[in-house]
């Protein structure tokens, strides 16, 4: 019964080592992305709260 | 009188079956509250094609003509071509507030490194099937209905029920999953880690800004995932705006909610016992789950490695919410937190990993389409 149940399958224990570099390359590539998102995130953050500075500041000179 | 029984003379014993797993599907829905939106329609679906000769799926007739079925030109219209997860990828889009995420962009490397369940179930599966199949079966560990279906279809895998199963059902248990694996990672003294969130404004100019960064980032380095982070973020984009609010809406409410109705019980057509009831399924529920549960210790060992160079210690249970699994994980973290410290408020920290798990699983889902499509 066992041998029916494994019927359609073929086994490779080889392609657990040989999908091990798409493992290191998919998480590597994950995370530059993620890290450049980051940076990105991090510039316009900072972008856009020095613009909100600048005219908070002309908002009181004008007052 | 013959007419009222020749059908049920075809009736097998594997339909029976099938009309099972479909009530239990609805039993969950409805009793357990397990992600009703899709169980309940994918439940009565399987009852639907599991019927002898159903009229609901495409028939060749005794005269070699072929009897086209509703639920078989919703799945041509629909899911063969991807269109009906990325519609639905809008709506998605339309309902997550990145503000969290925003105020702390550094906690997106969590919702990467909780994408760890995905590549590792690559690796296992590819034991026993093909590799596009492996790389659809894994792709459930990106906890996203829509991306999963979007990787399976793409990559031509003769499992997508399965995966669909075996994705909306783990995403629903993910509060029986997730907690017994954060508590084997973690110590009590690491669970008790306090966050303090400093609640920054974000200008509407990064929010609006942020979606179309992330589509344009994510497609040039995987340029199969456009579609999938496009969609999503345009979805965001509209709630963003601020112009479009009657669109956002409907995106959030009407659209969603159509799209849902058609895509479970779409899905279901697929599900006909010859091609469900097999090892093969009971071996896609397992890896799956083994994605589920690797996705939660990436998370929470990749939060473990920061502290040990870091001087301000991160709680490492937040890593878990990395997972695409929106809200629920977020909360379940929180939760978590609360129990062991009444007074340690992890909900920001956690919602924000979880709202990054939702793109690093699309960029995910991007990666494995370019590796081997």
């Amino acid at each position: 019964m066992l041998e029916n149940l494994f019927a359609n399958f073929d086994f490779h224990p080889e392609m657990f080592i040989h999908n091990l570099k798409y493992m290191g390359l998919g998480m590597l590539c994950i995370l530059i992305v993620m890290m450049v998102i980051i940076l990105i995130t991090m510039l316009l953050n900072k972008a856009t709260a020095a613009i909100a500075a600048k005219k908070a500041e002309k908002d009181a000179e004008n007052e | 009188m013959e007419i009222l029984y020749e059908n049920l003379l075809d009736l097998d014993i594997k339909q029976i079956i099938m009309w099972i797993i479909g009530g239990l599907l609805i039993y969950l829905a409805i009793k357990k509250d397990m992600e009703p939106t899709l169980l309940l329609p994918m439940g009565f679906g399987a009852i639907l094609v599991n019927l002898p000769n159903s009229g609901a799926i495409t028939q060749i007739l005794e005269n070699g003509e072929e009897e086209v079925g509703a639920l078989t030109t919703l799945f041509n219209a629909g899911i063969a071509n991807e269109l009906f997860p990325l519609i639905l990828f809008i709506g998605i889009g339309a309902m997550i507030d990145f503000t969290p995420l925003l105020t702390n962009p550094k906690l997106m490397v969590f919702g990467a490194a909780a994408q760890f369940g995905i590549f590792f179930t690559l690796c296992l599966a590819s034991i026993f099937f093909d590799q596009n199949d492996a790389a659809s079966i894994a792709i459930i560990g990106a906890a996203d209905g829509p991306t999963a279906i979007v990787v399976a279809n793409k990559l031509g895998s003769k499992y997508l029920p399965q995966i669909m199963v075996a994705a909306y059902s783990y995403m629903a248990l993910v509060p029986i999953i997730q907690p017994p694996v954060i508590r084997a990672l973690t110590t009590k003294k690491e669970r008790m880690i306090r966050m303090e969130y400093a609640g920054k404004e974000v200008s509407k100019t990064t929010k609006i800004l942020f979606p179309i960064v992330i589509t344009i980032v994510a497609g040039l380095v995987a340029p199969a995932s456009v579609a999938l982070v496009g969609f999503l973020m345009f979805g965001n984009l509209i709630r963003e705006c601020g112009v479009l609010n009657s669109l956002s809406e409907t995106a959030q409410k009407v659209l969603a909610n159509l799209i849902t109705i058609f895509l479970g019980i779409t899905i279901a057509s697929q599900m006909q016992a010859e091609r469900f009831l097999t090892f093969e399924t009971i071996l896609i529920l397992l890896l799956g789950l083994f994605a589920f549960i690797f996705d939660t210790a990436g998370g929470v060992v990749f939060a473990k490695i920061i502290n040990l160079f870091s001087k301000k210690k991160i709680n490492p249970m937040i890593g878990a919410a990395g997972i695409s699994a929106f809200p629920m994980s977020g909360r379940i973290v929180h939760k978590m937190g609360l129990k062991e410290d009444p007074q340690n408020f992890l909900l920001m920290h956690s919602i924000g990993v979880n709202v990054s798990g939702q793109i690093a699983s699309v960029i995910a889902g991007g990666l494995i389409l370019n590796f081997f499509m």
